[in-house]
């Protein structure tokens, strides 16, 4: 087995249950290194609930998860403390902490990996130059000060600025306006030509898939729907995916 | 275990070379210097110091290294974030680390400096704003209670209701079980001494005074701050972060009516509720410990409690309770109002009501004490 063969992530028959409500049953799907996969459904289908799975957040109800072609036991698996390292996550409305500030909250990931300040600061203003900000204006902001689309590019550096081999991002553009939607995302176009990292996207904006994702996969119905290429899935034969991508062909 | 945080674990170590080349020295860098190779300190100690002492002037040689962002950032961040003038390197090397220097120039903005007088200074502006800012809430608070009596204003009773239920039932069983014991020890202490002297009325005088006129009121408003003054500042600021306060204004909901009189009402209520019920404990484990420690019957003393204490005292504790409920309940708003949008602010405003809340009621208790001494005491 060459490495190139070992898929990112990979959740094979996972389940997901809160209390006695199956949220969602028997998911399997690969997240190839390199690829883009977009995660989408319609809302209250288990999508953040997936998520927060499949980053090992909780005990899956039944199933596997694998990261990097690692067995994960559960959320205490201790093998998940470095694993973690490799994974950049960009948050529902970002989780800034908001008693740092934007440099801090940035420097935050090499400053527990015990790296030297000036080193791990450094990193930080890479980082937020990567992700579309001014390092000298925005470093010394709170979060509260920040706009939406600020404060989504100072969580997109905070993901970034390790060099995760897979990025993950919840909704990244939830919230914010078209112009500074579609900036966001040519960033993050940009960002992706430049890293070549793997990237696990969830979202609601077709936009936005549009413009990312290699592979879509369809949750709906407490299961996954389907998972293929935009054109397969759109394309497939089901009124919630129908529904789901009504508009899709006429937004191109 | 290192292997699954290092995926580039099969890659040479970094390091850097001093290479003789034609009569010059060159130094060549070679290596992965990347985030996960370059972390362990073992690692980089030796590297810095050959990236320091490396002369500024001589020749270094990239093209043997392979490196990231971190990696680049570790060079730059060596040679203080200037890039040395003979620099040899393939073009993707060269852009990355101009890259991460253009990221890394302009100065840093100062982290702005405070000097104590300053500091001093703005403590103390603070502490000016939130006593204006209590007044604001007062008189809020006692206009609109004046509309709800004169009939011009509906008061929120449900609300009221759920704040009573949350300060003072909820209350119960704490102030209960600390008035007991307060009193047990207060009475034990007094006993061992007025045995001596078999002055039993003047342990009931001392005892009843102590508890109905100070400790009853004090303790049930050191608990009552405590658990509720800090519960309310929490809950308004969480709401005024969220965004909650605005909605109800926006909606034409009054805040002061329906969140913020509801919760001062319960606790000048409550307060005064909750004083008996702890005069009641402490009382009751006073008596019951004097009885056991001098052999006389329960009975005997509590008959001597209305000759001995007069009422007035108790009236006294009774309305300095509902005078620290008022306290307690514009201290913790006000600070609940003052709470910014972040999360150092909601635990630092939340400590800075519960102490506000105590101090000024054990401050007011002091000047109670004084102006009213020449009431009761016999």
């Amino acid at each position: 087995m060459t490495t190139a063969a070992v898929p990112i992530l990979e959740a094979d028959g996972m389940s997901v249950r809160y209390g006695p409500q199956w949220i969602l049953r028997d998911v399997s799907f690969r997240v190839e290194a390199g690829e883009c996969l977009g995660l989408v459904g319609p809302s209250g289908t288990g999508k953040s609930a997936l998520l927060r799975h499949l980053l090992a957040l909780e005990q899956t109800a039944g199933g596997h998860l694998s990261l990097f072609g690692r067995r994960i036991d559960g959320p205490d698996d201790p093998v998940l403390h470095l694993l973690r390292r490799r994974i950049g996550i960009l948050f529902q409305g970002g989780a800034l902490f908001s008693a740092l500030d934007v440099l801090e909250n940035v420097a935050l990931p090499p400053r527990a990996m015990h790296l030297p300040t000036d080193w791990a600061n450094a990193m930080a203003r890479v980082a937020l130059s990567e992700a579309g900000l001014d390092p000298i204006v925005t470093g010394h902001k709170k979060p509260a000060e920040l706009s939406g689309g600020m404060a989504t590019r100072a969580a997109l550096a905070r993901a970034i600025v390790l060099g995760p081999e897979l990025l993950v991002l919840d909704e990244p553009t939830q919230g914010l306006d078209p112009p500074v939607a579609r900036a966001f995302v040519t960033a993050l176009r940009e960002l992706r030509h430049r890293s070549s990292s793997t990237v696990l996207l969830v979202t609601h904006d077709l936009e936005t898939l549009r413009a990312l994702a290699d592979r879509i996969a369809v949750l709906g119905e407490g299961k996954l729907l389907t998972i293929g290429t935009p054109d397969e899935v759109t394309r497939y034969d089901h009124p919630v995916v129908h529904d789901y991508f009504q508009g899709w062909r006429t937004l191109a | 275990m290192t292997d699954e945080a290092s995926p580039a674990n099969a890659l040479p170590p970094p390091r850097v070379r001093l290479l003789r080349d034609g009569g010059r020295d060159l130094l060549v860098v070679e290596g992965a210097w990347t985030l996960h190779t370059l972390a362990p300190k073992n690692v980089r100690r030796p590297l810095l110091r050959r990236l320091h002492t490396g002369a500024r002037n001589a020749p270094w040689r990239l093209s043997a290294a392979e490196f990231d962002a971190a990696g680049a950032c570790f060079l730059l961040t060596a040679w203080s974030g200037t890039l040395p003038p003979d620099l040899e390197g393939d073009e993707e090397q060269r852009a990355l680390l101009e890259h991460c220097r253009n990221a890394l120039q302009g100065e840093e903005a100062p982290a702005p400096r405070v000097s104590p007088l300053e500091a001093l200074g703005a403590s103390v502006l603070g502490s000016g704003r939130s006593l204006l800012h209590a007044l604001e809430v007062l008189g809020g608070f006692a206009l609109r209670t004046l509309a709800v009596l004169s009939g011009r204003r509906r008061p929120h009773l449900g609300a009221l209701s759920r704040e009573i239920t949350a300060t003072g039932v909820r209350a119960l069983f704490i102030v209960a079980l600390v008035s007991l014991l307060i009193g047990i020890v207060i009475s034990y202490l007094i006993a061992l001494e007025a045995r001596g002297y078999s002055a039993y009325g003047l342990l009931i005088f001392v005892l009843g005074v102590a508890i109905l006129r100070e400790l009853g009121p004090v303790l049930a408003a050191l608990l009552v701050a405590g658990r509720s003054g800090s519960a309310i500042t929490a809950e308004i600021g969480v709401m005024r972060i969220r965004g909650e306060l605005d909605a109800l204004r926006a909606m034409g909901l009054d805040e002061g009516g329906r969140l913020i009189d509801p919760k001062i009402v319960a606790l000048v209520v409550a307060l005064p509720l909750l004083t008996l019920w702890s005069d009641f404990f402490a009382l009751a484990g006073g008596l019951l410990t004097a009885s056991l420690t001098l052999n006389l019957p329960v009975g005997h003393l509590v008959d001597l409690i209305p000759q001995t204490v007069p009422s007035s005292d108790y009236w006294i504790g009774i309305g300095k309770a509902a005078v620290f409920g008022l306290v307690i309940g514009i201290v913790a708003t006000t600070f609940g109002l003052e709470i910014e949008a972040d999360s150092q602010s909601l635990g630092e405003k939340t400590t800075r009501s519960v102490v506000t809340a105590i101090t000024t009621v054990i401050l007011l208790d002091a000047l109670a004490a004084l102006a009213f001494r020449s009431i009761g005491l016999s």
